[in-house]
């Protein structure tokens, strides 16, 4: 054969438009599943996953501490282009550990978040290697090369390690942000046009915006923010998922414990527009049901979906009728862990709850019906498509309501 | 860049590269569908076209290389289904004897013959030094018993 003969062989090899256009919407499935899996129902539990939150949504300027600022200020050019390096030849996606944390450093480590993010630093730097060879040597480091955290194996690890870890994962935010700073600063001269036009047609300021959040915060979940970051942008009306679109984003980050607390603010009315509270699925996880064991539990969940209606965000109203809707695979496996209590009023403006098992809210949301079952379907299929392509099943998934 | 122009300029070429690798549509289609996700999600700058397409290469060349290491659902190869349309039966032959090669062999022969890189550049791509590029060369010409002039 000849070099003719090979090209004219591998060019025959054709990846035509049909193909490309199925490409181009399970690349749309994809995004769209990580950002709900950040916001709503979040996919890693353990581990989590700090650098991919980074990757797949774009950063915004978080607001944090003046001296937690500083310190990221002041690391040197080429040490933050040698993290986005490391970043970028990584071979996995997102960085995880050699074991589970023990129910001890999980404890210590959301103190430690909160100490960290007020200005205590770690008095050395994490260990990193890139050879698995010498990460043998150590008893705690980082391999470089997988984005491993490598943990003690024998030992907790101390309050000095926990926070080299943090210091380190935060380092990774930062230089992933600085990566895309001019991304940011052109998103966000744009973004302040946009809420200019917003309050001159009598819309809330961001600020305000933030204010209705914290009480919110408060209100729902007793807390004050402190110890967490806050982030806080507005969504254009071009932008997706759609119930998204005209609001303002605040968001609240409490990486020491794996929690993060997500409020949509009405860019027009600063009505609550949306909230979500994510959080170790595990937890979900093991309140969930046995398919045969789910309809007894509906009308204890749809009792208590009121009452965070009513008690939490002060809504009460009469509805026209009051649905539940959870999933399962027809081979009698329950796919849902979480469980939609859909309030729909008079005149079809909806508010949907999602809860656990047991009865424990986890998200709100301002809806109607017709929006909320089109993206019920959209969601069965996505749960379909991520049977097929990440656990290598097929699955035939059936809507219940009651 | 949108998904949509993404997908349109890029993954013809992608799609290629991938399926002399993995040797197999479904395997190529998922490494394809991570490299240009990784494009968009990285917005990395670069210095001109070039630059861009060898970037994506190197990245879809690494994940070829990861899927390999644990390739289990397609382990036959099944280049008849791309070849079934073929104007040429021979191409057939000449595809499945160039899936067939070693892939480290594999990935210097397509930069260097089918891409056009010289030794220096795909030895950038594949992070190998030169000489490692020409024995892989070498070693390819050999398996293909290619009639070939020397670079």
């Amino acid at each position: 054969m000849n070099i003719t003969d090979l090209r004219n062989a591998v060019n025959g090899i054709d990846f035509d438009k049909e193909k490309q256009e199925q490409m181009i919407l399970e690349i749309r499935a994809k995004k769209k599943t990580h950002r709900y899996a950040e916001i709503l129902r979040p996919a890693a539990a353990v581990a989590v996953c700090i650098v991919t939150v980074g990757i797949l949504s774009v950063p915004v300027r978080a607001v944090v501490n003046s001296l937690l600022q500083e310190r990221m200020e002041s690391l040197p050019k080429d040490e933050v282009a040698r993290i986005t390096n490391q970043i970028q030849e990584q071979q996995t996606e997102a960085n995880s550990s050699s074991r589970e944390y023990t129910e001890g450093e999980k404890e210590r480590r959301g103190s430690l978040y909160a100490k960290y993010m007020n200005g205590l630093f770690p008095t050395g730097e994490l260990t990193l290697v890139d050879s698995e060879e010498e990460a043998k040597e150590h008893e705690f480091c980082f391999l470089t090369t997988t984005g491993v955290f490598y943990l003690p194996a024998n030992r907790e690890l101390t309050d000095e390690e926990i926070l080299q870890k943090i210091d380190f994962e935060r380092k990774q935010d930062y230089a992933l942000q600085e990566q895309r700073a001019e991304e940011i600063a052109e998103r966000e001269a744009a973004e302040k046009g946009q809420i200019k036009e917003v309050v001159a047609s009598g819309g809330i300021t961001e600020e305000q915006a933030v204010e209705t959040a914290t009480g919110y915060l408060q209100q729902v979940f007793g807390l004050d923010g402190s110890g967490m970051e806050l982030n806080h942008y507005y969504n254009e009306s071009a932008v997706e998922p759609v119930i998204d679109a005209n609001t303002y984003c605040v968001n609240w980050s409490d990486y020491g414990n794996y929690r993060y607390y997500y409020f949509h603010i009405d860019a027009l009315d600063g009505t609550l527009r949306s909230l979500s509270y994510s959080h170790d699925i595990q937890e979900a996880e093991a309140v969930r049901p046995a398919v045969s064991e789910a309809s007894g539990k509906i009308a204890n969940i749809k009792r208590q979906a009121q009452d965070f209606l009513e008690e939490k965000l002060k809504i009460r109203e009469s509805y026209k009728e009051v649905k539940s809707y959870y999933r399962v695979n027809v081979t009698d496996e329950m796919v849902s862990r979480l469980v939609d209590v859909l309030f729909v009023g008079e005149d079809g403006a909806s508010y949907l709850v999602a809860c656990r098992w047991n009865g424990e809210a986890d998200d709100f949301s301002v809806t109607t019906k017709e929006e909320y079952e089109e993206r019920l379907r959209e969601e069965v299929e996505l749960s379909i498509y991520y049977y097929e392509t990440r656990e290598e099943r097929e699955v035939e998934i059936e809507i219940v309501e009651n | 860049m949108t998904i949509e122009e993404a997908v349109t300029k890029y993954s013809p070429m992608l799609y290629r590269i991938c399926v002399v690798m993995l040797g197999n549509e479904a395997d190529a289609q998922d490494a394809v569908q991570d490299t240009i996700c990784r494009y968009l999600e990285c917005r990395k700058e670069f210095r001109d076209g070039e630059h861009e397409k060898a970037w994506l290469i190197k990245v879809a060349q690494n994940r070829c290389r990861d899927m390999r290491r644990f390739q289990m659902r397609h382990p036959q190869v099944a280049i008849d289904e791309i070849t079934a349309s073929y104007e040429n039966p021979e191409y057939s032959q000449v595809l499945a004897e160039l899936v067939a090669l070693p892939l480290p062999v594999k990935a210097a022969v397509y930069l260097h013959y089918i891409e056009g890189y010289k030794t220096a550049e795909a030895a950038q791509i594949l992070g190998i030094s030169v000489n490692a590029v020409k024995k892989r060369l070498q070693r390819g010409r050999k398996l293909l018993r290619l009639r070939l002039e020397e670079e």
